[in-house]
């Protein structure tokens, strides 16, 4: 007996095998068209993983450090905001505490003393400046405030002046108590912490120090001559009467000489801002370079894609077309 | 008589005929039937006393291709075992994860490396600091979800095994039975063509599960044994020994025979898969079976074991926690205590979180910014322990105690390398299975075109036998109205 045709079972097998793997390749080809993502990675990259994976990091790695970037960056803008308004708060306490005491009566030098004594208030509640929940002239105490009431300094102050013999001395020793340790500043005045904020990591193995104390040896000056001269021009303070005068002159010398340390300390941080805007720029750079180096791994060109789905969408309906005809030629069919 | 004998001629065509259109009917009602044979029936003549005597269908034979089945068969195990091997490792790779899964277990240690580093530059928050206490346990939750996955897989591989050691004896006993019976039906010239499919359709699962070698006898019986040589069946059978474990903890095994785990005997012949013994089975889903519990498991358990005690390891570095004594446990604990390295199988199914900075323990979270052991808050804003911890875990340290793995590595970079292991095992036995199950099919098709049905090719015996019944018929017609006018003579 000739042998001819094939058996029914064998066929259906075949085209049931070319059909469930047009139709896998067709789904795959679907959701690579529509999310531009191979659909397994692992199997488009023959299970070298490591690599997309070390990358994905190094592209979360980068937002964890923008994000640094922004709070540092919102930080030092508020901290030089405050170190701004205390330098203006000098700036115009020496022109006027100057003409007061050059030209002016006891009704002007009253006056400028409550100029001081605001403007005590006002540097006072620039060092205890918040962003979120870090005082940020606090030190490591971030939850504290970084310097007392203006009503403490000088009760504090006044206790300290009134004990020396003339206004120099009175200068001298108020001054030892807001220089060393232990003293009135580091016992009542200052309330923040010995240590240093944390610095911003604004890459790997890179981190900016931007942190400043309020009991940096400028803005200790700076609130002592402040505080001498908000209780040397109030008639009322308590102060002793023959001490006044020398220690105005005292104090507005000393302010005088501040004036470049504060601006020391602004530049310091205007060095760190020009780092963290650099920080920024590179990070955004490397933002692009891994994205690009992500997608060559992980993505799937949308368009080819599309054109495979197409292209199998073909193959499939010739598949079923030619099944639909080739199941109709047999001996059977032809049969009465 | 000469027309009595043509009459009985006739009729034995007739009854030839059609006992041959019951086996061509049959081949086409079983054309689809997966394993069903073609049968083709043999006419011989009859002869009595020397003389022709008509016809007769002298036996029922089923179609073999003893090569192109062998070579099936052999895939068919083949095939099998790494079905089971893929199983596994696929299990495995989802669950350890792929760059698209966000609950991967680097995308865990990504979480936490970032929680870290968040805390490290804002160390005031207390969300912070609870961020990362959640970002730590995510870890320990990840490590407890592998291991037991991995018992689960080991635990099922146990009962598979089991289940299919009483199929293979039950099959074994149906086949030797049906030996028989063939037997008795070919000594008797009967029709054992069904009885055969039968016994072939066993012997096909048989290989599916222990590769085996046959040899059909002279009798119709079939002679079964493993490659090895060991007789799994004739008239009678072998029986497969093997002892279930209920459960199946990390530290179990087989190690040869001298582990609480179970082999495999037959007849009390040593041939547990993988075992080393001499006729230890190879290929067939038993083998595959055997793999996943005995290897595949067990590596994946001393990777995640290893990745644990490592990960662990870093946060009970001297020096790093302050207000902790030298040998306290770190962030990470073997059930509360600090890591001992001499004992790490099982660690990551009993990795915990310290109690001292885990809510569900009343644990502080602020004890992330101000160390473990810390009886009151430190400064709001001191980030040294938060940035101590980060250090360590980005620190590159060696990774050679974690089988697979090699060189310098940080705690991200050992999970992505372990990562990368587990996808290129699962890719490497995916092709492996995906190119076994092409053979596989391309031999089964040509096996049945060659002992499969061809309706077309039946349908045109069955016009044939169609024809020669009528022309018998007509015959007996022919014969019986000759011998209707021998009696009108008389």
């Amino acid at each position: 007996m000739p042998e001819f045709g094939f058996p029914p079972q064998a066929a259906s097998a075949r085209i049931n095998s070319v059909v469930g793997d047009l139709r896998k390749r067709s789904e795959t080809a679907q959701v690579e068209t529509v999310t531009g993502r191979h659909e397994d990675p692992a199997a488009a990259l023959d299970g070298q993983v490591g690599e997309l994976f070390l990358i994905q990091k190094a592209l979360s790695d980068n937002g964890d450090y923008r994000r640094a970037i922004g709070l540092a960056e919102g930080r030092t803008t508020t901290m030089q905001t405050a170190l701004e308004g205390i330098q203006i708060q000098i700036d115009l306490l020496l022109r006027d505490v100057t003409n007061a005491l050059e030209f002016g009566n006891a009704s002007v030098r009253e006056t400028v003393g409550a100029e001081a004594r605001t403007a005590l208030g006002a540097i006072t509640s620039a060092l205890n400046m918040r962003f979120g929940d870090r005082g940020l002239f606090s030190g490591d105490a971030g939850d504290n405030a970084a310097i007392a009431q203006p009503d403490t300094i000088l009760a504090g102050s006044l206790v300290a002046l009134n004990g020396a013999p003339d206004a120099t001395t009175a200068y001298g020793d108020l001054s030892s108590e807001f220089t060393f340790p232990g003293g009135l500043f580091e016992t009542q005045i200052y309330l923040g912490g010995s240590g240093s904020a944390p610095a911003a990591q604004t890459a790997a193995g890179e981190r900016i120090d931007y942190g400043q104390r309020a009991d940096d040896p400028a803005l200790r000056n700076v609130i002592r001559d402040i505080a001498i001269l908000s209780l040397a021009l109030d008639p009322a303070s308590g102060l002793d009467d023959a001490m006044r005068g020398g220690l105005a002159e005292q104090a507005l010398g000393g302010l005088r000489n501040s004036v470049p340390d504060v601006v020391a300390l602004r530049s310091k941080l205007g060095v760190a801002e020009a780092r963290i805007a650099d920080a920024r720029a590179r990070n955004l750079a490397a933002e692009a370079a891994l994205t690009i180096s992500y997608n060559d791994l992980a993505g799937s060109d949308q368009f080819e894609a599309a054109e495979e789905l197409k292209a199998l969408e073909v193959q499939l309906q010739t598949a079923y077309a030619t099944t639909a005809r080739l199941s109709n030629l047999n001996l059977a069919s032809y049969l009465g | 008589m000469s027309i009595s004998n043509a009459l009985n001629n006739a009729v034995s065509g007739l009854t030839a005929n059609g006992k041959l259109a019951d086996i061509t009917s049959n081949n086409i009602a079983n054309a689809l039937t997966p394993g069903y044979a073609r049968k083709v029936g043999s006419a011989q003549a009859s002869i009595l006393d020397g003389a022709g005597a008509g016809v007769r269908v002298a036996a029922v034979d089923r179609l073999y291709s003893d090569d192109l089945t062998r070579t099936r068969r052999t895939a068919d195990g083949e095939l099998a075992s790494e079905v089971a091997r893929s199983q596994a490792l696929t299990a495995l790779a989802d669950l350890v994860g792929d760059p698209n899964d966000a609950g991967s277990l680097f995308a865990k240690y990504q979480a936490f490396e970032s929680s870290l580093r968040s805390l490290a530059d804002t160390p005031e928050s207390g969300a912070l600091q609870l961020n990362a206490v959640l970002a730590a346990g995510d870890i320990v939750g990840k490590f407890n979800a592998l291991a037991d996955r991995t018992r689960d897989i080991r635990q099922s591989a146990e009962g598979e095994i089991a289940q299919l050691v009483g199929t293979m004896n039950s099959n074994l006993e149906e086949i030797a039975r049906l030996n028989r019976q063939i037997q008795v039906f070919k000594s008797g010239s009967r029709d054992a063509s069904a009885l055969e499919d039968r016994r072939e359709s066993l012997v096909d699962e048989v290989a599916s599960i222990l590769p085996v070698k046959t040899q059909r006898m002279s009798d119709g019986t079939v002679t079964m044994m493993t490659r090895e040589g060991i007789v799994l069946a004739t008239t009678q059978t072998a029986k497969l020994e093997f002892s279930a474990r209920p459960i199946v903890t990390p530290d179990m095994e087989y190690a040869g025979g001298s582990g609480i785990l179970s082999g495999l005997t037959i007849d009390g012949v040593n041939v547990t898969p993988g075992g080393g013994g001499p006729q230890a089975i190879a290929g067939g889903a038993l083998a595959g079976l055997f793999d996943v519990r005995d290897r595949i498991a067990p590596e994946f358990q001393a990777q995640i074991d290893a990745m644990a005690a490592d990960l662990a390891g870093r946060f009970e570095t001297a020096g790093l926690d302050p207000t902790t004594a030298p040998g306290s446990a770190g962030l990470f604990t073997d059930t509360g205590s600090p890591i001992n390295s001499a004992d790490i199988l099982g660690l990551s199914s009993r990795i915990a979180l310290n109690a001292a900075i885990d809510p569900a323990a009343n644990g502080d979270p602020a004890r992330m910014r101000d160390g473990l052991g810390a009886a009151a808050p430190g400064p709001s804003s001191n980030a040294a322990f938060p940035a101590a911890m980060l250090d360590a875990l980005t620190e590159s340290r060696t990774a050679g105690a974690i089988p697979g793995l090699s060189g310098l590595r940080s705690g991200a970079e050992i999970a992505a390398a372990f990562s990368e292991l587990r996808s290129s095992a699962r890719i490497t036995s995916e092709n492996a299975r995906a190119a076994l199950t092409s053979t596989r099919e391309t031999l089964a098709n040509a096996e049945s075109e060659t002992i499969g049905v061809d309706t077309d090719q039946e349908l045109q015996q069955l016009l044939l036998i169609e024809q020669a019944y009528a022309a018998n018929a007509q015959v007996v017609r022919t014969a019986a109205a000759m011998l209707d006018e021998l009696r009108n003579l008389v």
